[in-house]
C-alpha cells in the first residue's frame, strides 16, 4: 500500500485504528509515516498520530475537509437564525466542558453526559451568561437572545426541530456522525470517543490555535473592562 | 539476581508443603497484630493503615533485592529513609529520623523477621502440620570497613508479594525467571509451562506498550520529559537485557535436561512420567525461546522509542505548543465574557470536524493541485493587535458578505442562460466560454469554494425551497449554498420560480482553471458538472 493509497482511505475513512491494516503499514515504515504527513500538508491537513489510532486534522485554512460557519449551518439546521446556530455550537461547547476541564486537560473527567444534564448546564450557563452580559453594559444580547431560544423551545420529548430535544438530538447525531460522540439512546448518555479525545487534545496544544486563544483571552478582558 | 540464589530449595523440593498464599497473608497479619500498638505510636492507627504501610516496605525490599547494581540487600538505615518517605507521601505522617529509624526496625526486623525468631505456621489441622517460613534473609555484609547485618526479600517474601499480583507489570517481567526457576528445581514442568506462557502475554503487552508510547511521540514529544525518556530507556533496556540472558540460562539447562532425558529413552528406561515431562520440557523450551525473541524485540522497540523522541522533539518544536491551553479557562469563560467572539466559535472546533467525503456515490469534483513553481519566501501581514476585535468581525462579516455576493453573481448568470437555453440544460465548461462573471473571479479561494459547493449537490427540490423563503433574509447571510443562491437568482429572475427541480449531475471531460495563490501557480482540475431545470410533471 502507497502512502498515496493510504492517505485516500484515510480521507475516507477519517481514521486508522490500531486493528487496522493500514494503522499497522505506517507503525511498520517510517517512510510511509512520512510520506503520508507530506502529503496531509499539501492538502492542509495535520496528521494526528496517537497512542491507538491516527486521525486527519483539517488546518483552519483547510476550507474543504473542514467546516465554515456556513458548513456548520448547513449540517446543524439550514435555516437556523443567527441565535440559533451559536445556541447549537454553545451545546457542543458545553459538552466539551462537561467532559475535559482544565486541570486534567484532555482525560475526561466523567464517562458520561446525561442529555438532561446537558440541557440543564446549557441552561444555567446561558443564564449565567446573559446575565454578565446585560450587566456589562456593551449592548450585546447575544447570549440573551441564545437564552430565549432555549427557553422558547417546547420541553415535549418528541424528535421535532421545535423541541428542545429534537434540538439537541440534531447537534448529537452531527457529532455521532463525525465519530466524536456515542449517544445511548435508552440510558439518554452521551459518551465521548477515542476521537474527540484527541483532537480536544490537538484543539488544545496546537500552535495554530495558541494565536487564537490569546487574541480570544485578549478580546474578553476588553469586552470585560470595557 | 541476588534473590533467586536465596530461595530455600527444601521447600520446593517438597511442594505439597508449602504454603498457600492466604496463609501467608494469615501468619503476617499475626505478626503485625502483636506489633499494633507500637505502630499506632507512629500514627499508624487503624489495622488497614497497619497492613498497608507493612506491604509498601515489603514491595521496596522486594525491588531492592531485584536490583542488579546493589543487590546486597537494605540496611535498616537504608530502609529507614525509605520509610521516612512513604510515611510523608502515602499517609501524611512527618516522622522524624529517630522515629523513622525505629519504625523500620519495629517493621523489618521484629514483624518481618519476628525479632530473629522462627515464624512457625501451625495449620491446625489433625496432623498438627507445622511449616516454618521465612519472609526475609539477613546475610552479614562489609560496608564501611565494618560487619553490618542487611535485609534481603526471601523466598516466602516473594510469593506473598507474587501471590497478591500488586507490583508493576515490569516487576513480572524480572521476577519471572525466579518463578520459572523454582518450577524446574521442584521439576514441576505444568507451572514451569504455565509461568512460561504468562511470561509471554507480559512481554507482548510490554512491547505493544512501548509501541504506542513511540505513536504517544509522534503526537506529542513533550508527553515524555528528556528525563522520563532517558530513564525509562535505562532502566527497562537493563531488565530486559537481564532478564534475556537469565532465561538463556534457564534454557540451557532446559536443553540440558531434554537432553538427558532423551538419552534415556535411546537405552530404553524411559517410563511414562519421564515421557510427559519430556514432552513439557520440549515446550517449554519452546516458549522460552519466544520470550528470548520478543525480549529483543522489545529491546529494539526501546531504542526506537528513544531514536523517535530525538527525531520528533527536533521536528515538532517549531509547530507545537508548549503550553497546553483549558476549554475551561482559555475558551469556554472568554467566550462568556466576550458575545461577540460566539461568531468564531466555530474555528476553535475547527479541528475536530471533517468533512465526510464517503457520501457522495459519484464524486463530482476531483480537485487536483499541482504545484509546479516553488513557493517564494511567506510575506507576513501586519496586523494591529490593538484593533478592537468587534471591529475586525464586522469588517470580516462584510468583507464576507461581498464574497458571497460575488459567488451569487457568477451562479445567477448561469441559472440565466440555463433558463432561456432551449433544452434548460448546460455544462460548467459551455458556461465557462460565454460568462463574463465567472473571468472576474479572481480569488482561487472562493472559485474553489463556490465549485466545491456545486459539485456537492446532486438535486434541489425547488418548490420546497421557496417554501421557506420567507425565513431567510439573504442580505445578512454569510452563508454560501446553492440553495441560497438560486433563490438570489429567482429574485432577479422571475422565470426561475417556475421549475420544480434543479438537478446537477457529473458529465464526460474534466475542466482546468489555472490558479494563482500566493505567488503559487497550480491547475484546479474539475470533472464537468451538467446543470438541468426540470418543471413538475403535469
Amino acid at each position: 500500500m502507497s502512502d498515496k493509497e493510504l492517505f485516500y482511505l484515510l480521507l475516507q475513512k477519517r481514521q486508522f485504528t490500531e486493528t487496522s491494516a493500514e494503522f499497522r503499514a505506517l507503525m511498520e515504515d517510517e517512510n510511509k509515516r512520512k510520506g503520508l504527513e507530506e502529503l496531509a500538508a499539501a492538502f492542509e491537513c495535520r496528521i494526528g498520530w496517537y497512542k491507538n489510532a491516527i486521525y486527519i486534522i483539517p488546518l483552519q485554512s483547510n476550507e474543504y475537509l473542514g467546516f465554515s460557519r456556513p458548513d456548520l449551518r448547513e449540517k446543524l439546521g439550514k435555516t437556523d437564525t443567527a441565535s440559533q446556530l451559536n445556541l447549537r455550537l454553545f451545546i457542543i461547547l458545553t459538552i466539551l466542558v462537561s467532559f475535559y476541564d482544565a486541570q486534567t486537560s484532555t482525560r475526561t473527567v466523567r464517562p458520561f453526559l446525561q442529555l438532561s444534564q446537558l440541557m440543564q448546564d446549557v441552561a444555567a450557563r446561558l443564564k449565567e451568561a446573559a446575565r454578565l452580559e446585560e450587566e456589562s453594559g456593551t449592548g450585546s444580547i447575544s447570549y440573551q437572545e441564545m437564552y430565549q431560544v432555549h427557553e422558547g423551545l417546547s420541553g415535549k420529548d418528541s424528535t421535532s426541530q421545535s423541541s428542545k430535544k429534537g434540538f439537541y438530538m440534531r447537534v448529537i447525531r452531527f457529532l455521532q456522525e463525525q465519530n466524536l460522540i456515542t449517544y445511548l439512546q435508552t440510558e439518554n448518555q452521551i459518551r465521548t470517543l477515542p476521537m474527540l479525545d484527541c483532537k480536544v487534545d490537538y484543539m488544545l496544544r496546537s500552535e495554530e490555535l495558541a494565536v487564537r486563544f490569546t487574541e480570544l483571552k485578549g478580546g474578553a478582558q476588553n469586552a470585560h473592562s470595557g | 539476581m541476588k534473590g533467586g540464589k536465596d530461595m530455600q530449595d527444601s521447600i520446593y523440593m517438597d511442594a505439597q508443603d508449602r504454603l498457600p498464599v492466604y496463609a501467608l497473608q494469615s501468619q503476617l497479619q499475626t505478626l503485625i497484630l502483636k506489633k499494633s500498638r507500637t505502630l499506632s505510636d507512629f500514627g499508624l492507627k487503624t489495622e488497614n493503615q497497619q497492613t498497608w504501610f507493612v506491604f509498601l516496605v515489603m514491595l521496596y525490599l522486594m525491588r531492592q533485592t531485584l536490583e542488579v547494581n546493589d543487590g546486597d540487600g537494605v540496611s535498616l538505615e537504608e530502609a529507614a529513609w525509605q520509610i521516612q518517605d512513604i510515611a510523608k507521601t502515602q499517609f501524611g505522617l512527618s516522622l522524624n529520623r529517630e522515629q523513622c529509624a525505629q519504625l523500620s526496625q519495629t517493621i523489618i526486623v521484629d514483624i518481618l523477621c519476628n525479632s530473629g525468631a522462627p515464624i512457625q505456621y501451625r495449620t491446625g489441622t489433625r496432623d498438627e502440620k507445622s511449616v516454618l517460613l521465612m519472609f526475609l534473609n539477613s546475610p552479614t555484609v562489609e560496608r564501611g570497613g565494618r560487619q553490618t547485618g542487611v535485609y534481603r526479600m526471601a523466598d516466602d517474601g516473594f510469593r506473598l508479594i507474587i501471590g497478591t499480583r500488586e507490583m508493576e507489570e515490569n516487576m513480572k517481567v524480572s521476577i519471572s525467571h525466579i518463578i520459572i526457576s523454582m518450577h524446574m528445581q521442584a521439576k514441576n514442568y505444568g507451572g514451569a509451562l504455565q509461568e512460561t506462557k504468562e511470561q509471554i502475554d507480559r512481554l507482548r503487552i510490554e512491547e505493544n506498550h512501548i509501541r504506542e508510547n513511540i505513536n504517544q511521540i509522534r503526537s506529542d514529544v513533550l508527553s515524555f520529559s528528556k528525563e522520563e525518556a532517558d530513564s525509562m530507556f535505562e532502566k527497562n533496556l537493563k531488565m530486559f537485557d537481564l532478564s534475556r540472558s537469565k532465561f538463556q540460562e534457564i534454557r540451557q539447562s532446559v536443553s540440558h535436561s531434554i537432553a538427558d532425558a532423551r538419552k534415556q529413552m535411546e537405552e530404553g528406561d524411559l517410563d511414562a512420567q519421564t515421557a510427559q515431562s519430556l514432552q513439557l520440557m520440549g515446550e517449554i523450551d519452546d516458549h522460552l525461546q519466544y520470550s528470548i525473541t520478543l525480549m529483543s524485540r522489545i529491546i529494539d522497540a526501546l531504542s526506537d522509542f528513544l531514536k523517535t523522541r530525538r527525531t520528533e522533539f527536533l521536528s515538532q518544536m517549531g509547530t507545537r505548543s508548549v503550553r497546553t491551553c483549558s476549554v475551561l479557562k482559555d475558551l469556554y469563560e472568554p467566550m462568556i465574557r466576550n458575545p461577540a467572539s460566539l461568531e468564531i466559535l466555530n474555528e476553535f472546533l475547527h479541528p475536530l470536524f471533517v468533512r465526510d467525503i464517503r457520501p457522495i456515490p459519484e464524486p463530482h469534483l476531483f480537485l487536483e493541485v499541482r504545484q509546479y513553481q516553488e513557493k517564494p519566501e511567506e510575506t507576513s501581514l501586519d496586523f494591529d493587535e490593538e484593533e478592537d476585535l468587534m471591529e475586525v468581525m464586522e469588517i470580516q462579516r462584510r468583507q464576507r458578505l461581498e464574497e458571497v455576493a460575488a459567488m451569487h453573481a457568477v451562479f445567477a448568470e448561469f441559472m440565466m442562460m440555463l433558463s432561456i437555453s432551449g433544452t434548460h440544460t448546460m455544462r460548467l465548461s459551455q458556461f465557462r466560454e460565454s460568462s463574463r462573471t465567472l473571468g472576474q473571479m479572481t480569488s482561487p479561494r472562493l472559485l474553489k469554494e463556490m465549485l466545491a459547493s456545486w459539485s456537492m449537490v446532486k438535486k434541489v427540490d425547488l418548490a420546497e425551497l421557496f417554501q421557506q423563503e420567507p425565513e431567510l433574509d439573504l442580505a445578512v447571510e454569510t452563508l454560501y449554498s446553492v440553495p441560497l443562491s438560486y433563490l438570489n437568482a429567482a429574485r432577479e429572475n422571475e422565470s426561475l420560480r417556475y421549475f420544480r427541480y434543479l438537478v446537477m449531475e457529473k458529465a464526460e471531460g474534466k475542466i482546468r482553471f489555472p490558479l494563482e495563490e500566493d505567488g503559487r501557480k497550480y491547475w484546479l482540475n474539475m470533472d464537468d458538472i451538467l446543470l438541468r431545470l426540470e418543471r413538475s410533471v403535469l
